[in-house]
């Protein structure tokens, strides 16, 4: 047998071509090689932390839910096709145009790909930070110790561990807009604040804060920038999108505009909340962090920087909804860039690196109390047979109606209706609508009450048949029309 | 015109860059072949005796199968090919640098091609593997399905995982020698814990998960998904193999332009 390669053909290696002392591009810096290497490595161990969260049906917030029906509809339906969660288009929620493009990557990447996304647009704040401490003056010890916290923030974990929302993708763009105007840019800064209004109206009040904020440093030119372009949007939403698109009860444009700018009209609310325990939680959750960092070495404490970020806790501290002043999800998110800003202008100027003893002790000690916090929150009530779970919930014909628990229906929400059993034991069922029950797992809003009434009246009344009932999961299918309770009074 | 310019020079230190790693990848190829009297034939003789081995001891004494009742060995075969496309090219790229120590006293040249040309050199031996994992899908009539086309992207994130880690690797390895051994531990304990010999379809969920969200078990099942069932096993898990790729490559392409001046000094 004769070898393919029998002997040497040309010499292997010849010295001659090999001049190349260019280098290929200034990311081989290893400086910046090492800064995209956090992003990257937050934005792999958070995707990988969502998943999991996803695989083990634990994902219970139902944004994530809303929000795939709602890609799934903009894709398949077009944009005014109504949310059977809302009632309504969820683009008349927070007037997400990022949906739009967003709508493409979900035919394309799935449910992966969001998380993934919403973890690697958090990630970024790394670099964003990093390039805003830069222009501060900021020393790069100081700056990696303020990102490190940021990509640590309750809110940024939480947010992310949480589901999905699109006002996560808009934090790298208000980041962005805030070294824009730093370095005096009027134009990214005009461009970036559009793409993160775009995101979601809930920036709409940080920025408008923010550019007036700007108008008091004198800084005329881009601080009415900024102010316009914040009003432009929460008029265009208050006054066309939101009374056309929105639910009832922003139909009137003034409870609109409130709606946008996320404020309550009960002003002594605020006071309400900071004598409870929730407010003060709150309050410690974020303050805790970034009074940490502070004492790395403060310069300039009182700077306008604090003005939106502190707009934001105050709106969120004055709402009524409970999640408001949660410092583990998305509505404290269009603080933290400016929260984060503010730290950095107190710590600008040469200073030493804080000792790695300053930096990794609290940081252990938040990750301790942060990962017993999850797993004593989000991380418990996995359905038990999750894998026959699975195996039910592919049963269900992928365009049919579903009827499900919240945890449920992060899996089963890709199609136009989709909803919870409280729902549609109100709003009566259409025939063929599979309903999936786990009455022995009840994370999330759906009363176990409530799930034995919808399966006992659909039973009962002979409108559904039982598919599956085995190991406490029950997959029904309506033959006729059930009627809702509040139909059939 | 001065961007057109750099543009233009950046170009060129890509195309030197590229010649480069091809005439290293073809010497790797030729040493590892040249004075043996099969040659070549290797690439053909390894994978093939592993199928039988593994056949006969999985198929024959142990009677194991998938779930969707595919012949064992096409399942395993395929798993091996993949799997040493990855640990073949880690192997090489990990002793790459500190293999090339006179190189590196004569010339100059950007150190990073070492690894790379280590890892495309082992795409010589998996195309011989896959010609023999076609021999035998033939041969046991197993459909293939047409989302077979959607291999090469997967390939190449196979490839980039390799790649980030043989940087990784290879710089840490001329500062300590053990990483070379201690690689092939770790080898022989992750190819349990990646879908290679042991089927995920039909185990219980929190275990197909925790085996898909290893970068590497993740890439792999969605490379047999895609040659024989033509949907992903998990969709959701393949992009956090996806994240974890590229964190790792460009970790290792820091840490190794971080020792890289020591490279000298040290060698």
């Amino acid at each position: 047998m004769r070898p393919l390669i029998a002997e040497t053909r040309r010499e292997p290696f010849s010295p001659t071509p090999v001049a190349c002392e260019t280098p290929v591009g200034s990311l081989l810096i290893p400086e910046r090689l090492n800064i995209w290497a956090w992003v990257l490595g937050y934005t792999a161990i958070l995707t990988t932390l969502s998943v999991l969260r996803y695989n083990l049906w634990l994902a219970t917030g139902l944004d994530l839910g809303m929000y795939k029906q709602a890609l799934w509809l903009i894709w398949h339906r077009g944009l005014q096709y109504p949310s059977s969660f809302t009632g309504h288009p969820l683009l008349g929620l927070h007037a997400s145009y990022i949906l739009l493009p967003l709508s493409l990557l979900y035919r394309v990447g799935g449910t992966g790909a969001l998380l993934c996304a919403q973890a690697f647009s958090l990630g970024l704040g790394y670099l964003l930070l990093r390039r805003i401490a830069e222009t501060l003056g900021v020393s790069p010890g100081t700056a990696h110790a303020v990102g490190t916290a940021y990509l640590l923030f309750p809110v940024v974990l939480g947010s992310n561990l949480f589901d999905f929302h699109p006002v996560t993708l808009a934090l790298p763009a208000v980041l962005a807009a805030i070294d824009a105007s730093l370095r005096g840019r009027g134009r990214w800064l005009a461009a970036w604040l559009v793409v993160g209004l775009l995101c979601s109206d809930t920036l709409v009040l940080p920025i408008f804060t923010w550019g007036l904020a700007l108008l008091m440093q004198r800084r005329t030119r881009l601080g009415l920038l900024t102010a316009a372009l914040a009003t432009i949007v929460a008029a265009v939403d208050a006054l066309l999108v939101l009374p056309h698109l929105g639910g009832p009860g922003v139909s009137a444009p003034a409870a609109a505009l409130l709606s946008v700018a996320g404020l309550s009209t009960r002003a002594t609310a605020a006071l309400v909340a900071i004598q409870s325990l929730r407010g003060w939680e709150y309050l410690i959750w974020l303050l805790a962090p970034l009074s940490g960092l502070l004492a790395l070495g403060r310069r300039q404490v009182a700077n306008l920087w604090w003005v939106p970020g502190v707009a934001v806790v105050v709106a969120n501290l004055t709402h009524t909804t409970p999640a408001a002043t949660s410092p583990f999800n998305q509505l404290t998110l269009p603080a933290v860039p400016f929260l984060f800003t503010a730290v950095l202008a107190s710590l600008a100027g040469p200073a030493s690196a804080p000792r790695r003893w300053f930096t990794l002790g609290p940081v252990a000690l938040f990750l301790i109390v942060f990962a017993a916090h999850q797993v004593a929150t989000n991380w418990r009530n996995v359905p038990h047979a999750i894998t026959s779970l699975t195996a039910v919930a592919n049963r269900i014909p992928p365009t049919a109606p579903v009827i499900a628990q919240n945890f449920a229906l992060a899996h089963l929400a890709g199609r136009s209706v989709a909803r919870l059993p409280v729902v549609a034991l109100r709003k009566g069922m259409a025939p063929g609508t599979y309903i999936l029950l786990v009455p022995g797992t009840t994370a999330g809003t759906t009363p176990t009450t409530a799930l034995g009434s919808l399966e006992a009246r659909a039973i009962s009344l002979g409108h559904a048949k039982r598919i599956y009932h085995r190991g406490g999961i029950t997959l029904l299918k309506t033959k006729t029309r059930t009627p809702g309770v509040a139909g059939r009074a | 015109m001065k961007l057109a310019s750099v543009v233009r020079r950046r170009l060129a230190s890509v195309r030197v860059w590229i010649e480069l790693i091809r005439n290293l990848a073809v010497r790797d190829v030729e040493t590892r072949y040249k004075h043996s009297i099969l040659g070549l034939y290797w690439a053909i003789i390894n994978p093939l005796l592993s199928a039988f081995i593994y056949s006969f001891v999985f198929g024959t004494l142990l009677h194991s199968g998938t779930s969707d009742g595919q012949p064992f060995v096409v399942y395993i075969l395929t798993g091996f090919t993949f799997w040493n496309l990855f640990a073949n090219g880690l192997l090489s790229a990990a002793g790459s640098v500190s293999g090339s120590a006179a190189l590196l006293a004569k010339l100059y040249f950007p150190r990073v091609v070492l690894p790379t040309a280590a890892v495309l050199a082992r795409l010589i031996d998996f195309l011989f593997s896959l010609a023999v994992l076609a021999v035998f899908i033939a041969g046991y009539g197993v459909a293939v399905h047409w989302t077979l086309v959607f291999l090469a992207p997967l390939l190449l994130l196979e490839l980039v995982f390799a790649w980030g880690l043989g940087f990784l690797l290879s710089a840490l390895n001329v500062l300590y020698r053990d990483v070379t051994q201690l690689l092939n531990l770790v080898l022989m304990v992750w190819i349990w814990l990646a879908p290679v010999m042991v089927a995920v379809n039909g185990r219980a969920e929190w275990l197909q998960s925790l085996f898909l969200l290893d970068p590497m078990g993740g890439i792999i099942q969605a490379e047999r998904d895609m040659l024989f069932t033509g949907h992903l096993t998990s969709p959701v898990s393949l992009w956090s193999a996806i994240a974890w790729t590229l964190f790792v490559f460009f970790a290792g392409l820091s840490l190794f332009k971080r020792i890289e001046p020591a490279f000298s000094e040290v060698l």
